[in-house]
């Protein structure tokens, strides 16, 4: 089966002058069709990057090595023109900051407007007729009186749908969504999710999700892969993982979780081998336990 | 909309008398024209004449009322060594005056616009620090040496252009030259500042993973974000211009207000001085409200309070 991404000995490591920090290291995953794929991890285990070296949005001191196939085509190593046609039309990714989203000087309408001219080659009644059908779509009431509204005119949950309209409406076949509701208000998540899942359906796309919340997770994927330290530590069935977790970080990750709590009394917190801060010094990744089982 | 600008009129009315009243008594304190006017030996009739003629005569607050009530009218009275009205001698050097702010700030925002965003797209890299470097250097030259020096090299050498006074195009040159440097020195800064933190945003970010082009980038999404700081500081230094490009006047002998007020100030002419000082009152502050009017064009946030 050939599979519409597919990642392989993935290395991404920043280099300064001083040190080397690898932040994602012989990663290996494959996303097929339509599939979704939740990439689950605590923040700093390199989700984030994994997820914009799709795209080739590591910029220096960022190098990346390794092979990521986007339907067939090789993205490492391509300069920004050539990533042109991949970005946006191929893969799309809604990021995690809303409210930094969205140009502030422009009208939402027009920026859905200008991604479909320029992008997909619509006339200008076209694009807009689509932007407000996408408008719709991702769930603005009202979308023909505020396709002129700007950006701070909206609600974060509302500028993270209009953010979703951007990426959806160019019809990619893989959107990357990295925590697009981390930084929504709790009431606002369920409904960015369902958006999500929904378009996936309609649109026959492939969904990478990327989250630190194993609930969403198990809501968002038919398959998950636990990140811990740069690497893929467990990848298997989503809910294969959640009833026979494998490696001990994924199962720590699930007892600190809150979902199984009665009380916060039956938390179990992170154990401390787990617990990488920003890495003070060279070998700090280094110092960390190297995980023990590695499956997928 | 209409009451904002109802609003600055007003306060910058109240600017420009508080301005008057300073310039009408400071002036006051340099001595009399008739010093100035007569040569030694003139009679004590002539000396009087000329006096009463120009209310000189009269009690300081006294002069200070019937200027303020004739101002109020528009008439700023007869200039002492012109025989003309001091505000037609203050109007009739404006035009030099807007059209060299005009043409530096178009000038200097163009180029500085252009280099500040090639800087910031390349930040750090060597193309950056040579326009840096560049830009330090053409905002800490003196103006008048920059200026002298012009004129040796591109009047006096080459004969390309004309040593001094407003004719033909070419007279040009140099002087706005001269005005353009320090603004694109300072501008540049200001734009490659203001592109940076922009480029560093979510939006730009976005805008690339959409797969959207860097020119396309740079001049549609970011430019117009880092546009405020730029706009704020270009017009500063062009109510700084209005004010007078005075080295212009002086060392190319070229017309313009700045050459009108310091004329007045030597001769002590008061009518003229008075006349000029309101009109780049007036240019000031409508240059103020045009800039804050650009503002609420460039970015929809700014609303006007």
């Amino acid at each position: 089966m050939s599979y519409l991404l597919e990642i392989s000995d993935l290395n991404v490591t920043f280099e300064t002058r001083f040190r080397t920090v690898p932040a994602v290291r012989n990663v290996s995953l494959a996303v097929g069709q339509g599939e979704s794929v939740a990439l689950v991890g605590a923040s700093g285990s390199g989700k984030t990057v994994l997820g914009r070296s799709v795209l080739g949005l590591v910029d220096e001191p960022g190098v990346v090595r390794g092979s990521i196939l986007f339907d067939g085509r090789q993205v490492v190593g391509r300069t920004e023109e050539e990533l042109r046609e991949i970005r946006g039309v191929g893969v799309a990714m809604v990021f995690q900051d809303a409210l930094d989203g969205l140009n502030p000087v422009y009208s939402v309408g027009s920026q859905l407007s200008e991604v479909l001219t320029v992008r997909l080659g619509h006339s200008r009644a076209e694009a807009k007729e689509r932007a407000i059908e996408l408008m719709r779509q991702v769930g603005i009431r009202e979308p023909e009186s505020r396709f002129n509204n700007f950006p701070h005119q909206f609600s974060g949950g509302m500028r993270q749908r209009i953010c979703i309209a951007l990426a959806v409406g160019m019809r990619p076949k893989l959107l990357i969504a990295d925590e697009p509701t981390t930084a929504l208000d709790v009431t606002v998540q369920a409904g960015i999710l369902r958006l999500i899942k929904t378009l996936q359906r309609e649109t026959g796309m492939g969904l990478i999700f990327i989250t630190h919340d194993l609930a969403v997770a198990r809501e968002v994927s038919e398959r998950m892969a636990v990140m811990y330290n740069g690497q893929i530590v467990e990848e298997g069935a989503t809910e294969e993982i959640f009833s026979r977790p494998q490696h001990p970080y994924t199962r720590a990750l699930l007892l600190a979780h809150p979902a199984r709590a009665k009380s916060w009394r039956d938390l179990e917190p992170i154990p401390d081998e787990f617990v990488t801060d920003e890495p003070s010094s060279d070998n700090q990744t280094v110092s960390a336990p190297a995980p023990t089982a590695s499956i997928g | 909309m209409l009451a904002f600008i109802r609003g600055r009129l007003l306060s910058g009315l109240l600017t420009i008398f508080g301005v008057v009243v300073l310039v009408f008594f400071l002036a006051r304190l340099t001595g009399s024209p008739i010093d100035l006017f007569f040569p030694e030996g003139a009679t004590q009739a002539q000396l009087e004449s000329f006096s009463r003629a120009h209310g000189l005569d009269r009690p300081l607050l006294e002069q200070f009322w019937v200027f303020l009530s004739n101002a109020a009218r528009g008439d700023f009275g007869m200039s002492i060594w012109q025989q003309r009205p001091a505000l037609q001698a203050a109007l009739s050097e404006m035009p030099a005056t807007l059209m060299l702010t005009f043409l530096a700030m178009t000038v200097s925002v163009i180029i500085a616009v252009v280099l500040g965003t090639i800087a910031a797209a390349f930040r750090f890299r060597l193309v950056d620090r040579i326009i840096t470097i560049l830009t330090l250097a053409t905002g800490s030259i003196p103006h008048f040496w920059f200026a002298l020096v012009s004129i040796l090299v591109f009047a006096i050498i080459l004969r390309l252009v004309p040593t001094s006074g407003a004719g033909n195009w070419q007279s040009w040159i140099l002087p706005v030259a001269t005005v353009s440097l320090g603004p694109i020195g300072i501008l540049t800064q200001v734009t490659r500042g203001a592109m940076i933190e922009v480029l560093s945003s979510g939006f730009v970010r976005n805008a690339r993973a959409r797969g959207f082009g860097s020119t396309r980038i740079l001049y549609r999404h970011a430019l117009r974000n880092a546009a405020l700081p730029i706009i704020a500081v270009a017009g500063d230094i062009a109510a700084g211009m209005v004010n007078g490009a005075i080295i212009v006047s002086v060392v190319f002998a070229f017309p313009g207000i700045g050459k009108a007020i310091i004329g007045a100030v030597l001769a002590r002419d008061f009518p003229v001085l008075q006349a000029c000082i309101v009109v780049v009152g007036i240019a000031v502050v409508l240059l103020n409200l045009i800039i804050d009017l650009i503002y609420v064009v460039v970015d929809p946030r700014v609303r006007l309070s």
